[in-house]
């Protein structure tokens, strides 16, 4: 007789899983966090239930259902988890590898339990589930790649990898050993250590799932703390400190450059075809510049038609070859307003980014004039700053 | 529960207990990890772990020393709804609230000290739960007050009725020693009482922490989505907002209800910048802001379109209303202080006010008046305020 019992545990993992079920589906429902993830963690979390609940209460049920009601539901909660994993994670929602898993693991168990072998059944179940949960862990590393250090991944991935080694090795010690008993059995010492062992896994499995909700959250406050909404691009806070750390490395001999640009005659475009158009045409800018740009450079709004892009690594004849793709990319896509092309244009200015300057705010305040150089030259063109020399060159590409 | 095999009371109470602890390890790392409301989480953590102990204490009566399995599981379990009790504010944007906790506690183990821990320890148990009961009771009247200022009334039951359920809970605790003295528990005794009270236990703690988890992510919620809704360096309403509430009020003006709208930009604006520097232009806006809030009342809206033009929305009002508030608005910011690093500069913006026609079609065009006549004022010299008609 063990210290602990297994009935009792299971029956705990069973109200933790009810309970589960119930924090998903408000999170559905009430807080609509991942909607469809957090039913499909719910229904699995229901599905789970009657086979934890009571070890011995099959025979209350039906003599047709009785062997295979539970198995079924515990496969069925297993892929619905892995579904929703996935879901969660933002991965594709392919189903074939879940599906095959799920639906050879069914058929061996059905097969095992027409054929009278139930050892084969629950060693097929118990197979079916461990790579359900070894699917689910793959998931979570990749998906979780973006947002997760790691450290955090590495711990959030433990209990899915031990839970699946379990589920296997019991698997494998079932068919070997053809032992014909159930999963769990009362008042049985190695019954009861793979009860805490499961309950411990799932809890660590369920919490860590509502962490990587919360986390998920964090990162999106962070990122729209980051990010001007219209456009996407960089807001000038953020701009500016990617701008200091350039300011940094110029300081140690690192070449780095910065363009401005301001759209020309932007104010027209908001008044005789309404705000709606100028958001049109910001967005507009923004996709065409981006398609001109290197994955590390960066782009930023610096409020109203201004941004700025930062070119980190750059030589200013470079940068200016950069600046004029953007002035000629832009003049010869305009922007479709209406069914009607609506002429887009820009004014460039080119700067270095200066050594002694740890704010950034000289070389930004250089690009700026280069800009209204280049403005009132005549618009649609780049200004680029001449070392030596008090006035950039204007060029019209 | 379902079953017709008895629950083991020893298996139960070493179950809360590791869900305890790993509540526990989900908060330390939540604080540590992410940075998560640290002291509401470390907060947490700690009330995790304490009652852990107390718990695992409770259950070695009898095989460790008394003063550690009576004494102090009892101050302990006080303790860790003291923590709650202290940090649970912090989630609905109050104080930590560490007096009244503290003093219960103080209390609360003082008293404990000079009851003997003998006999049916009927006072030790009333003394403990009327503790529990008076922090968890605290802890959930704060919350559901913080909560019902912000958020509509089903959302602050659903996030501070849980913690209402515990204080019941425990209160019927308290009752069941008034009332039923006779019922002596031990706490790895078999009986039914004993088992649905770990039950009840296990549930609290489910119950407990997934609460907090739903603060802290309706705490996250909130956040988002006043950052969708607000602009980020003067915190009113960002254009989109604006311009929403603007279109609100404009499907009101065919059921008869006026509307006006002020236009406002900072005079001399890119001056300041150039001059100055853009953290001067900053906080240049923010002064303006701050200036401007006073003069409009609950209902009106006051939102940044960009750079340094703002507009509000005046409902109910009509032209010589807004004529009325805009002067005000351009009184007070002229005769405001505005200085950066020393150097004073003169804060000032130009006022273009126009009232909602019958004949306009949307609100563009309530806009663009209202902006021509902010143009006409900055063509007067600025610091004026002009109206236009349709």
């Amino acid at each position: 007789m063990s210290l602990f019992d297994a009935n009792t545990l299971l029956q705990v993992s069973a109200a933790f899983h009810g309970f589960m079920a119930l924090v998903w589906l408000i999170m559905s429902r009430v807080f609509r966090i991942a909607p469809t993830a957090a039913l499909l963690l719910a229904a699995a979390y229901f599905a789970i239930i009657p086979a934890l609940l009571c070890l011995d209460c099959q025979v209350w049920w039906p003599a047709l259902l009785q062997g295979w009601l539970q198995k079924l539901l515990s496969l069925l909660g297993f892929t619905l988890m892995a579904l929703g994993i996935r879901r969660m994670m933002r991965l594709r929602m392919r189903w074939l590898d879940i599906g095959s898993v799920a639906g050879l693991a069914t058929l061996a168990m059905l097969a095992g339990n027409a054929s009278g072998r139930s050892a084969a059944a629950l060693a097929a179940t118990s197979a079916g589930m461990g790579l359900l949960t070894l699917l689910a862990a793959k998931d979570v590393h990749t998906g979780g790649r973006a947002t997760l250090t790691d450290g955090v991944r590495r711990f959030l991935l433990l209990p899915y990898l031990l839970l699946a080694a379990m589920l296997l090795a019991r698997s494998v010690s079932l068919l070997w050993m053809n032992e014909q008993r159930p999963f769990f059995v009362q008042g049985d010492h190695a019954s009861a250590w793979l009860a805490w062992a499961y309950l411990l896994l799932t809890l660590a499995i369920g919490i860590g799932l509502v962490g990587i909700v919360v986390t998920r959250l964090i990162d999106r406050i962070r990122y729209m703390t980051l990010r001007d909404p219209l456009t996407d691009a960089l807001n000038r806070r953020a701009l500016g400190s990617e701008l200091q750390t350039l300011q940094a490395q110029a300081e140690r001999g690192q070449s780095h450059c910065l363009v401005v640009l301001d759209v020309d005659h932007f104010k027209r475009i908001n008044d005789s075809h309404g705000h709606a158009a100028g958001d049109a045409a910001l967005l507009h800018l923004v996709g065409v510049l981006r398609a001109n740009m290197r994955d590390l450079d960066r782009l930023g709004r610096l409020g109203g038609e201004e941004f700025c892009v930062l070119l980190p690594h750059t030589s200013l004849a470079d940068a200016s070859r950069v600046a004029q793709r953007m002035c000629e990319a832009l003049r010869r896509s305009p922007l479709i307003w209406r069914e009607q092309p609506l002429k887009l244009s820009a004014s460039f200015g080119v700067a270095p980014c200066q050594s002694g300057d740890p704010q950034g705010e000289h070389s930004l305040a250089l690009a700026d004039w280069l800009v209204y150089r280049a403005k009132s030259e005549g618009r649609d063109r780049i200004c680029v700053a001449e070392p030596g020399a008090a006035l950039g060159r204007v060029l019209k590409p | 529960m379902i079953s017709n095999t008895p629950t083991d009371a020893l298996t139960l109470l070493a179950a809360t207990v590791l869900e305890f602890g790993v509540a526990s390890v989900f908060w330390a790392v939540m604080a540590q990890g992410a940075r998560l409301a640290p002291r509401a989480s470390f907060g947490l953590a700690a009330v995790n772990a304490l009652l852990a102990v107390s718990l695992s204490l409770h259950a070695l009566r009898g095989t460790a020393p008394n003063l550690l399995t009576f004494w102090a599981s009892d101050v302990l379990s006080i303790a860790s709804l003291a923590v709650l009790r202290t940090v649970l504010p912090t989630l609905v944007r109050q104080p930590l609230a560490w007096r009244s906790a503290l003093a219960v506690l103080l209390i609360g183990a003082a008293v404990l000290a000079t009851l003997p821990y003998t006999g049916d320890m009927r006072m030790e148990t009333r003394c403990v739960f009327a503790s529990l009961f008076a922090l968890a009771l605290m802890a959930s009247l704060d919350t559901w007050w913080a909560l019902r200022q912000r958020v509509s009334v089903q959302m602050s039951l659903l996030l501070s009725g849980p913690l209402f359920l515990i204080s019941i809970l425990l209160l019927g605790r308290l009752l069941e020693s008034l009332l039923l003295p006779g019922n002596h528990t031990d706490i790895l005794g078999s009986g039914d009482f004993n088992i649905a009270w770990l039950w009840s236990m296990l549930a609290m703690n489910l119950v407990l922490n997934a609460t907090m988890a739903f603060l802290i992510l309706a705490k996250l919620i909130r956040r988002i989505q006043r950052l969708t809704r607000h602009d980020p360096l003067t915190d009113v309403l960002n254009r989109r907002a604006l311009s929403e509430a603007i279109d609100t009020e404009h499907a009101r003006l065919q059921r008869g209800k006026p509307y006006a709208l002020v236009m406002i930009d900072m005079d001399r604006f890119k001056q300041l910048n150039d001059s100055l520097g853009h953290a001067a232009g900053d906080a240049a806006l923010l002064r303006l802001v701050e200036v401007l809030k006073p003069c409009v009342r609950e209902v009106d809206v006051l939102g940044r379109l960009g750079g340094e033009e703002f507009c509000v929305l005046l409902p109910l009002t009509d032209i010589a209303g807004a004529a009325l508030v805009a002067e005000r608005m351009r009184l007070n910011l002229e005769e405001c202080q505005f200085s950066w690093q020393g150097k004073a500069w003169l804060l000032t913006a130009s006022f273009g006010i126009a009232e909602a026609e019958p004949g306009d079609v949307s609100a563009d065009s309530v806009l663009s008046r209202a902006d021509r006549a902010m143009y006409l004022a900055k063509a007067q010299g600025r610091n004026v305020v002009q109206a236009l008609d349709a």
